[in-house]
């Protein structure tokens, strides 16, 4: 008996060995260098034994001191006392796919084992339908960009091109030039102005899995046009001026987050559903599949709330993840739904949450630090520009 | 391994002095029967991974605190072993258990059952017997050490070894 189970505990199997340990050392190697530099992270490591004490089943690694505060405001508020887990880097991500990263320094494309790639000096970025190219902002240009920061081509316009949306079959770039909105072809050529903008906050989004359809706010309301034809499709009318719309993965259904309010329209433009006062939202994200929604909502008293519901935004259906008392100011899912990714700009952190329950978190601390290597002063927070298909 | 005795005393030495070079040497040889063994009591990679990288972290730490007189896998193994327990009765009062634990024991090819079946059964064990019977037949400690290592009577070392043994060997025959 005995042998046999020797050999079984020597031989088994262990799904991603390999990678944790190079994980580990890396991090072991980081901890001993932080040993020897900041010697009064031994004040770090007496909070956080006071945190295990209180019962977190998993402490790994150091963890700033705000991201701790927002830590025990989770562990008090999250549904079914999930397991989770602390990071103080980003060491992978826990579903397959690649993150697009805005940050000062420019955009960086997160592989799902953690390594970073800084494209260049770029201001946004924003991924090509499969995530084979990003398109990309500096000064007067647009660029397209392999995920290597290769440069395919660029184009110079006389202004400040932003808010770049590549469409779904790879065709066709939306982007914003001032107040205008306007359309390249994919291979950079063909550049027009399009006969709809004005002043706003919306980026315009192509309707999935159709030709050349592009949702916009067009003098204060939400247009569906055919960029190709230039005709409108439908004007919503009675939805509040919004500062983010975003389609469902199968096209049928749109979001628009305005001040105050939250609407989804069907494919034609009528609306379906609307929240609005308390049961609005700040961020809102479709699941890559299926009608379910990720809303982040203000919560009474500060701080902000992550919450699961349909697309008809009924009371009934809303199951709310987790509260804390610092706000959430990014929100993506992971490209098999899994996993939503949470940015804490007050804490420097990120929130990996597992969505379907038992819920587990993963914190990754000093994130600003992570995508401004060498930066001299203070670095503002990172934004999400979206969770791509894996390679 | 990291080599002898004083091999190793010489690589706790030049970590506590913060050499990289040492430290990766302790690692190297330490990380995977850690790793491994967490895995093999929660049965979960990620946690394991956890698990195993906070045990380093906490090494690490208290290395300036650490007797070099002393041995260091058995002081790791300790940190590992007892976290992992910790981890596992955690997961149990979450009723979490039926999740991932056998779902993520790979299938075996037919005719090798009787090896196959015994990963299954120790996940079905109390993690306290999980865990001293990896700190046998994996980390090879004797009974005296393990009852040391877990601050633990020698009698409920035998005990839980014997009890463990016999239902993996009872669900064998069955």
């Amino acid at each position: 008996m005995s042998e046999p189970l020797r050999r079984t505990l020597r031989s088994e199997p262990i799904p991603g060995e390999h990678e944790a340990r190079e994980r580990a050392w890396e991090l072991a190697r980081a901890a001993l260098q932080d040993r020897e530099a900041v010697p009064v992270r031994r004040a770090r490591r007496g909070r956080l034994l006071v945190a295990g004490a209180a019962g977190l089943a998993i402490v790994a690694g150091a963890v700033s001191p705000p991201g701790l505060a927002v830590l025990d405001s989770v562990r008090d508020a999250v549904v079914g006392d999930p397991v989770v887990v602390r990071r103080p880097a980003l060491f992978g991500l826990p579903a397959p796919g690649r993150l697009l990263v805005n940050s000062r320094q420019g955009p960086w494309i997160v592989q799902a084992d953690g390594s970073r790639r800084l494209l260049g000096p770029y201001e946004r970025a924003s991924w090509s339908p499969h995530g084979r190219y990003v398109v990309a902002t500096r000064g007067f240009e647009l660029f397209a960009l392999d995920p290597k920061g290769k440069v395919r081509w660029s184009l110079a316009r006389p202004g400040s091109p932003a808010q770049p949306r590549w469409s779904s079959d790879g065709f066709r770039i939306a982007y914003r030039l001032g107040a205008r909105l306007r359309v390249v072809a994919g291979d950079g050529t063909g550049d027009r102005s399009l006969p709809f903008g004005g002043p706003g906050d919306a980026a315009p989004e192509w309707r999935p899995g159709a030709a050349h359809e592009l949702a916009l706010v067009d003098r204060g309301q939400i247009v569906l046009a055919d960029t190709d034809t230039q005709e409108v499709l439908w004007r919503a009318t009675g939805v509040p001026t919004p500062y983010e719309l975003a389609w469902s993965a199968d096209g049928r259904r749109l979001l628009a987050l305005s001040a105050g309010s939250l609407s989804v329209l069907d494919a034609r433009g009528r609306r379906l559903a609307q929240a609005a006062g308390d049961r609005g939202a700040e961020l809102a994200a479709f699941a890559p599949s299926g009608g379910r929604l990720a809303l982040v909502r203000p919560r009474a008293g500060g701080g902000s709330e992550l919450v699961l519901t349909d697309a008809g935004l009924q009371a009934a259906g809303a199951r709310r993840i987790l509260e804390t008392a610092a706000r959430f100011s990014d929100l993506e899912w992971s490209p098999d739904g899994r996993w939503l990714l949470l940015g804490v700009e007050d804490a420097d952190q990120w929130l990996f949450v597992r969505a379907a329950a038992p819920h587990r978190i993963v914190t990754v601390s000093n994130v600003r630090r992570q995508f401004h290597p060498g930066a001299a002063g203070p670095a503002p927070f990172p934004e999400l520009a979206g969770w791509c298909c894996a390679p | 391994m990291a080599g002898s005795g004083r091999d190793e005393r010489a690589r706790v030495r030049g970590a506590q002095a913060g050499s990289a070079s040492d430290l990766e040497a302790l690692f190297r040889a330490h990380w995977g029967r850690s790793f491994r063994a967490a895995y093999l009591v929660v049965h979960d990679a990620a946690a394991a991974e956890d698990i195993a990288q906070e045990s380093f972290l906490a090494a690490i730490r208290a290395l300036d605190r650490f007797d070099r007189r002393r041995p260091f896998g058995p002081w790791l193994h300790r940190i590992v072993v007892n976290r992992a327990i910790d981890w596992a009765r955690a997961r149990a009062l979450r009723a979490e258990i039926g999740d991932g634990m056998v779902a993520e024991l790979p299938d075996r090819p037919p005719g090798t059952e009787s090896r196959g079946d015994l990963l299954p059964r120790l996940a079905r064990l109390p993690a306290e017997h999980r865990a001293v019977i990896v700190l046998r037949y994996l980390l090879e400690y004797t009974p005296g050490e393990i009852a040391e290592l877990l601050e633990l009577p020698r009698g409920t070392v035998n005990s839980r070894l014997r009890r463990g043994l016999d239902s993996l060997r009872k669900g064998l025959e069955e």
